[in-house]
């Protein structure tokens, strides 16, 4: 729902709602997990068990509505107000769309598209609260579609290490070389089922800082630096598919459109090419003309545009 | 042999072919113990030698665990790696008439060969798809002939070699024609030299002649009775009966020698001797588990068979491999649950 949207004495008062809900097997799932067993099989799933004689039969009141409320009544609630509609639509919109601003900043500031959220909204309440029927909408919606979402979403860094490494084609079958690529994410603020709180990740302009932007950089830098890896191998043939002499300008065009950067600043696309162009300058005989289209690769790896999805 | 009679619900009169008889081992990282065991190999002496995958988290339990069928236990040996003697995915083991042990790694794509005592003897294979050469070798079994079957997992086919890694032949082909195999994984060989292939990707088993001749296949698509999701291993008595780790279905299911149906279990595993010795010495985890319902009845929101084997203990979890020892006993490598579940046959 989103903080602001409810007190303290809610939070209260759910919480005797949900009494009498807990795990089968409390006493023994309690200890494996505290001595994080896996004796003497492995690990057993939880699973969900309700215990009548624990649960709190009193009168509650719970967003305004009063009544004897067991856990499934706090859900319906939930659903029912608005303010869950309008977080889950800016949640979604942010993930598929383009970034709202960092979440505890919603309580203050109105979402970029309040059209959409409130279309997104229309749709939760309209379909009984269905999460499908709001993707189907969305995904058809110009809102999705049009040229103002292109490249309004910093990628988070599992989407940076994906979008790389399709590109290379390091990753074809589950390897266990694949491993290391967690570690990077963690590295750029993103460990893996891990996020800090019950509020997850600060998306959007919350993944750059100087530390994260400079491991990002340098993991697309590294990839893309790699000729043995098959995917850059075929970037750079196609690059240069007209031949070896073509003109830097052309290069940084044809890597763009390779690395689908379809739509680039000015001020991105003169510094790509005025790095091709003091690179074919200053060439020496030991780099060939592969090598110095990796180091565009590279540079273009580290563009804003790139960045973005 | 003859095997007793099972009432079934619909009042048919089956064969019933397997009669749980206990469970070995029990999950360690390393040494006395497995930690996701892969396959299982018996020696002329009996002595079960478990070949462990280990996990990407903890690699330890990429070993060899020896013990028998009492849970004497003889030590360990191999380990992770990309070294001389180490491997990264364990997962096959045969044993030859020699007494030379073989293990497979899917993914540096090799034969590793010791003897008994884990000395490292050969190593060979290489990654590709020529002839000879191998992409992401899955189940190995030893002809009569003491040559050693290989699925070639990738490449959808079957590779003979000598046991020094000399290419003698191959059949089969991706795809899902007769004779054709989809990331086939194990492979046994019958008492009359036929060979039976858990063909993964397209659910079935399929038998070739000694010759790599196809012959037929068992089973569908499906969970019903003769029917599997994705098998893992084949074995086959000396009656003919044929078992296999239905991996999907979470299950070992037996069949005649006709491909009919006979059984089907999902596990029945109870403690192991090394699971009550721990137990022995952690009072506070067996008084916690004596008041534990370890087969509780839950709604399940899927009809996805992992799910149940996640929370029912006594069930296969991700059975890998099957093998027969030398006393009629049928051996289930239960993968996830580390350890290993045995049947009388017969």
């Amino acid at each position: 729902m989103g903080v602001g949207n409810y007190t303290e004495d809610d939070v209260r008062e759910c919480s005797r709602a949900f009494t009498g809900w807990t795990i089968g097997n409390t006493e023994y799932m309690t200890l494996k997990a505290a001595r994080d067993s896996v004796w003497p099989y492995g690990r057993l799933s939880y699973h969900f068990e309700y215990k009548a004689d624990d649960h709190d039969n009193g009168e509650k009141e719970f967003l305004g509505r009063k009544g004897n409320f067991n856990g499934e009544d706090i859900v319906d609630i939930i659903c029912e107000q608005p303010a869950t509609a309008e977080f889950l639509s800016r949640h979604i919109y942010s993930f598929f769309v383009a970034d709202e601003p960092p979440v505890p900043e919603w309580p203050y500031k109105p979402p970029r598209d309040p059209k959409a959220i409130a279309a997104l909204a229309n749709v939760y309440f309209e379909s009984n609260y269905s999460i499908k029927a709001m993707l189907r909408f969305l995904f058809k919606s110009d809102f999705f579609k049009s040229d103002e979402a292109r490249f309004q979403r910093i990628k988070g860094p599992a989407e940076l290490i994906a979008s790389v490494m399709r590109l290379t084609e390091e990753f074809g079958k589950p390897d266990i070389s694949m491993n290391p690529m967690s570690q990077q994410a963690q590295f750029m603020g993103q460990h893996l089922l891990s996020p800090p709180s019950v509020e997850g990740w600060h998306w959007g302009t919350e993944w750059i800082d100087s530390g994260a932007l400079v491991e990002r950089v340098n993991f697309a830098s590294e990839h893309f630096g790699n000729l043995d890896n098959p995917g850059v191998q075929s970037l750079v043939n196609r690059i240069l598919d007209a031949g070896d002499d073509i003109a830097p300008e052309t290069v940084v065009d044809n890597a763009l459109v390779e690395l689908a950067i379809t739509e680039i600043s000015d001020n991105s696309r003169d510094a790509l090419i005025e790095f091709a162009t003091k690179q074919s300058e200053i060439a020496t005989a030991d780099q060939t003309p592969r090598e110095r289209v990796v180091n565009i690769l590279k540079l273009a790896g580290a563009t804003p545009e790139f960045q973005r999805a | 042999m003859i095997g007793a009679l099972l009432m079934t619900t619909a009042a048919e009169t089956r064969t019933k072919r397997l009669t749980y008889n206990r469970t070995i081992g029990v999950a360690a990282m390393q040494g006395r113990g497995f930690y996701y065991p892969w396959a299982v190999s018996v020696a002329a002496d009996g002595r079960y030698f478990v070949l462990g995958r280990g996990s990407d988290s903890d690699p330890r339990g990429t070993r060899y665990t020896v013990m028998d069928f009492d849970e004497q236990y003889y030590g360990t040996f191999g380990a992770f790696g990309k070294g001389e003697g180490q491997s990264l995915w364990n997962n096959c083991t045969a044993i030859d008439s020699a007494q030379q042990l073989y293990q497979s790694d899917e993914s540096l794509h090799r034969i590793i060969v010791r003897n008994l005592d884990g000395d490292l003897l050969d190593t060979w294979g290489e990654y590709g798809s020529d002839e000879g050469q191998l992409n992401g070798p899955t189940g190995i079994a030893v002809t009569a002939e003491d040559e050693l079957l290989v699925v070639d997992h990738q490449n959808g086919r079957i590779q003979k070699f000598t046991g020094n890694g000399k290419y003698v032949s191959s059949f089969g082909a991706p795809g899902s024609g007769d004779g054709q195999l989809n990331l086939p994984w194990g492979i046994c060989v019958g008492p009359a030299g036929d060979i039976y292939v858990a063909d993964w990707g397209n659910d079935r088993v399929a038998k070739f002649s000694g010759d790599g001749e196809f012959i037929t296949n068992y089973g569908s698509s499906g969970s019903g009775e003769g029917e599997f999701n994705a098998p893992s291993s084949v074995a086959v008595d000396d009656d003919g009966y044929v078992y296999v780790a239905d991996w999907a279905n979470q299950r070992v299911q037996v069949l005649d020698s006709d491909g009919e149906f006979v059984q089907l279990t999902r596990g029945e595993s109870t403690n192991s001797k090394w699971a009550e010795e721990f137990l022995d010495t952690n009072v506070e985890e067996r008084a916690a588990r004596a008041g534990a319902n370890l087969e509780p009845d839950i709604e399940f929101n899927t009809d996805d068979l992992h799910e149940q084997s996640a929370h029912i203990e006594k069930y296969f979890w991700g059975p890998t491999h099957l093998a027969l020892d030398n006393d009629g006993h049928l051996l289930v490598v239960d993968s996830n649950r580390h350890r290993l579940q045995v049947f009388d046959v017969g």
